[in-house]
């Protein structure tokens, strides 16, 4: 298998994690889930640095992103399925 | 370390506890000692001076959580011999006598009446007969059992959690059944976990125990006094720019180095001696990094 851009922890997560450097927006991305090992592919909307994370599906305000299977905060603005999910439209449900 | 026949070359301490390191340390009572014990590192190559900003105008539960840390400190098996440095005789005498349980050589020095430069003398001669004693210690074979392994947090990224959290969490997975003591240290770093940490007690008093410190913490530390969503604190602005939005997402990343099947036996708060034997044991501690000594 060719070395994956995107890697999702569990089937149920809606997010993935870019590990590759350099992503430029346009790139079908080979996305492998580590669960078991199955694989998708995916358009990245932006230019996403490695270490961060790409929706799985269009999200609307109040959505709840799931990663590792779990909970990880509240959509506060609406995202695309490819777009670059981060602090400008994630938000914690603590504190 | 010897996987084959789980072994690793430690050094045996007087009281039966194994480090896997040899140091003489130089430990300030106060703040006010920490250049003095400096000055002692300094001149004594091979020692190691510990400085804090603790130990002065303290009282209560803070204070016995200072002394606890400092006995803790000098107590550690990796350290062989310990300079205890402090303002005046009556608490560096409290901490010397507190490591001396342990057996180890240490002894005290304290600056008043005698000044710096005395104190730094003196100190300086121990240090160094400490240094020449402690150096001819050899490492022994030791069974694996007989060895702590202390975890902390390591500036979280998301590659941690994909990567370096799941393989620590793979060694207690395999070395736990072998009989170690795996110390897992978290605070608030926790929070977004916790329900998932809480499940993996190995007892009912275990589980109470730890949401009952994670409460307390996020209820008299955090709640109380927090003017925004901690972004930025937790987590911190280095882990945004590596892509962890969330102290959820922070949680379950560290939570990963607890391992797949590992159960913790006892949440223990700052300080506290571990007391139900091998197993892991899960540290709630409100400082980073003070219950690991490198």
């Amino acid at each position: 298998m060719a070395d994956p851009h995107l890697l999702v922890h569990h089937k149920v997560d809606n997010v993935g994690v870019v590990v590759v450097e350099d992503l430029t927006a346009g790139t079908e991305m080979l996305c492998v889930v580590t669960e078991d090992n199955s694989d998708f592919r995916l358009t990245v909307n932006h230019d996403v640095p490695i270490g961060h994370k790409v929706g799985l599906q269009d999200f609307a305000a109040g959505d709840t992103v799931i990663k590792y299977g779990q909970d990880i905060g509240k959509i506060v603005s609406p995202a695309g399925k490819g777009d670059h999910v981060h602090v400008q439209n994630l938000k914690t449900k603590r504190w | 370390m010897n996987a084959l026949n789980n072994s690793f070359m430690g050094y045996v301490r007087e009281n039966g506890r194994v480090g896997v390191r040899n140091h003489v340390a130089i430990l300030p009572v106060d703040d006010i000692s920490n250049a003095a014990c400096e000055a002692v590192a300094n001149n004594i190559k091979g020692t190691m001076a510990l400085p804090h900003a603790y130990g002065r105008l303290q009282f209560g539960e803070d204070l016995d959580l200072h002394f606890r840390t400092m006995i803790g400190t000098g107590s550690n098996p990796n350290i062989a011999a310990c300079v205890v440095i402090g303002i005046e005789p009556g608490w560096t005498a409290r901490i010397v006598d507190g490591i001396a349980k342990t057996g180890k050589p240490v002894v005290g020095f304290s600056i008043e009446q005698n000044g710096d430069i005395n104190t730094i003398a003196a100190a300086s001669r121990a240090a160094k007969e400490f240094v020449h004693m402690t150096s001819e210690y050899q490492r022994e074979e030791c069974d694996v059992s007989t060895l702590w392994v202390s975890t902390k947090c390591g500036e979280s990224d998301t590659t941690t959690g994909l990567s370096s959290c799941p393989t620590v969490g793979n060694m207690y997975d395999k070395l736990l059944p072998k009989g170690i003591y795996g110390v897992f240290g978290e605070t608030s770093e926790i929070t977004g976990a916790e329900h998932l940490c809480e499940a993996r007690a190995a007892n009912p008093e275990a589980a109470k125990k730890f949401m009952h410190i994670w409460q307390a913490y996020t209820d008299d530390v955090i709640e109380q006094f927090k003017t925004s969503d901690l972004s930025e604190s937790q987590p911190t602005k280095g882990n945004i720019e590596g892509g962890l939005t969330t102290i959820e997402e922070k949680a379950l990343g560290n939570l990963e180095k607890i391992g797949r099947t590992s159960t913790y036996i006892d949440a223990l708060g700052p300080a506290e001696e571990p007391a139900k034997g091998a197993g892991c044991i899960l540290w709630i501690h409100p400082r980073r990094r003070r219950n690991v000594l490198r």
